[in-house]
């Protein structure tokens, strides 16, 4: 027995002292750094070559844009790089910028930086972000303060397209002299923190830019991990070798909750969860079958069951965040006996065949939740089949229109107003269009969208 | 398109309760995010998901 307890007591003086030795060797300072650790590791720095989340975070550190979203009401436009905007005329939107902001490498912040970037941002085919500035014609320097943007037609949301991704302004001496690539990979922006370096798979460094217009920055040195497993990213979390974590899944909330050094933040997304129908012929054609499938899931059961009851049930596609989200309609309420009474009503009293698919680990639980809603539909007498996709054969499937029944997808507006998922994705060219003959030529949704008023 | 505010959202709550009544998808939910922060970090998760250092500080 005393030989057990010294054996521990010399185990648990050595655990301390080597974090204490590592303490002195390298200084105090660094318990004021901060690491993050995301899902992935980057791709690029180049903020018109990317558009998922955990690139668009190192972007929104580097860089500015004209305008960003207010963090107490997303959606709603504060200045950044632009003072003030107003349209001038119906196809003119004038902002005026702010004056002796430079940037990290000296550059002086100018309209001609804010016009090399709407050029940059409307070629099409060199970059990933030309959709969401399609609407532009030019951009027209003023004064060296005063810039002019054109537009091809009336739009309504040009300056919310600058809050969103691919609007972070350039430097067009430092991409003149160095190229596209090297720009990538070593980026120079306005923005609050200053590109130090990047390890692929293994960190970005940042460190904070102390003549930032706005003052410098509280936090000095950022370390931004990639770290792909869940359950690994919370352990880094709660050993203290990570103090920000993002994408923690509802399951290892109480992991992270009991652990006490730590807790998890949590807020609504404008992403929705919904499977798309594809409603061009069968019995899915029919709109009773369709209301029929809406009836049949439980959605309160699902989030609860699924989602530890971080989401809410939605009615349309228009999350509660976007600018033309109706209050008044409401998600359709869990019905099996309405729904077999639809489907009876549509012709299928005997029950109908359909495909239930989504990718393995591209959503959230998204084989689960295949799983579930396939016994909710079965219980009305749909007959549900399910598939699991590889992602390059899903996203095959959905540019093409050609997935058979539903299909798992999280579509949403990146502008905060519901024209994304109204009319982006559903107008014609829109991705979905050719799905729902609903959105066609001459429908009513259609001439509704076509107009916007 | 019209740059008139009030007669776009009109236009869109239209087109929206045309999308419940035709269904064409199974509308189930808006998510979450969920991030983890150590307890002496000032942070708060944002609707647009985005982590912005500059509101980030230690206790």
């Amino acid at each position: 027995m005393p030989r057990t307890a010294r054996a521990v007591t010399i185990g648990l003086v050595s655990l301390l002292l080597f974090p204490l030795a590592v303490g002195l060797r390298t200084g105090p300072a660094l318990a004021q750094d901060l690491v993050i650790a995301q899902g992935a590791d980057i791709t690029t720095l180049d903020p018109t070559q990317a558009t998922q989340i955990h690139n668009l975070n190192l972007f929104y550190n580097i860089y500015d844009a004209l305008v960003t979203w207010d963090p107490k009401d997303i959606g709603k436009l504060v200045p950044e790089l632009a003072v003030s905007w107003r349209s001038v005329d119906p196809l003119t939107w004038q902002f005026k910028l702010r004056q002796g902001v430079k940037f990290h490498d000296g550059e002086p912040f100018n309209a001609d930086a804010v016009k090399f970037t709407v050029d940059r941002l409307i070629t099409k085919g060199v970059h990933q972000v030309y959709g969401g500035f399609s609407t532009i014609e030019r951009a027209d320097v003023v004064d060296a303060y005063t810039i002019n943007i054109v537009t091809s037609k009336p739009d309504p949301i040009l300056v919310k397209r600058f809050a969103g991704y691919g609007g972070q302004i350039l430097p067009p001496q430092y991409i003149k002299q160095v190229d596209w690539k090297t720009f990538g990979i070593k980026p120079v922006g306005t923005g609050p923190y200053k590109f130090v370096e990047w390890v692929k798979d293994d960190r970005v460094v940042l460190e904070a830019n102390p003549t930032y217009w706005r003052g410098a920055p509280k936090i000095k040195k950022v370390v931004w991990r990639p770290i792909p497993d869940n359950f690994a990213r919370v352990a880094a979390l709660t050993r203290g070798e990570a103090q920000i974590i993002t994408k923690v899944i509802p399951d290892h909330v109480a992991q992270v909750e009991k652990a006490g050094c730590c807790r998890v933040e949590h807020t609504l997304t404008n992403l929705v969860t919904v499977y798309l129908i594809n409603a061009q012929k069968g019995p899915l054609a029919n709109t009773k079958v369709r209301q029929a499938l809406n009836y049949a899931v439980d959605k309160d059961k699902i989030i609860k069951e699924l989602y530890k009851g971080y989401a809410i049930p939605i009615g349309s596609g228009i999350p509660n965040t976007d600018f033309g989200y109706n209050p008044k309609i409401k998600p359709y309420p869990y019905d099996p006996a309405r729904a077999r009474q639809l489907l009876a009503e549509a012709g299928f009293a005997s029950g109908i065949d359909v495909d239930v698919q989504s990718g393995n680990g591209i959503h959230l639980n998204d084989r689960q939740l295949s799983e579930a809603v396939a016994l909710m539909l079965q219980d009305v007498g749909v007959r549900a089949k399910i598939g699991v996709l590889e992602p390059s054969q899903r996203s095959q499937l959905l540019r093409t229109n050609t997935f058979p029944g539903l299909l798992l997808a999280d579509p949403a507006s990146t502008t905060y107003d519901a024209d994304g998922v109204l009319w982006r994705l559903r107008g014609p060219g829109g991705i979905l269009h050719q799905a729902w003959p609903g959105n066609y030529e001459g429908t009513p949704f259609y001439k509704l969208m076509e107009g916007r008023g | 398109m019209t740059l008139d505010s009030s007669k776009r959202l009109k236009s869109y709550h239209e087109a929206a309760q045309i999308w419940h009544d035709e269904a064409p998808e199974l509308f189930l939910f808006q998510g979450e995010m969920i991030d983890g922060a150590r307890n002496e970090v000032v942070y708060k998760a944002r609707g647009d998901q985005r982590i912005i250092l500059y509101d980030i500080s230690y206790r």
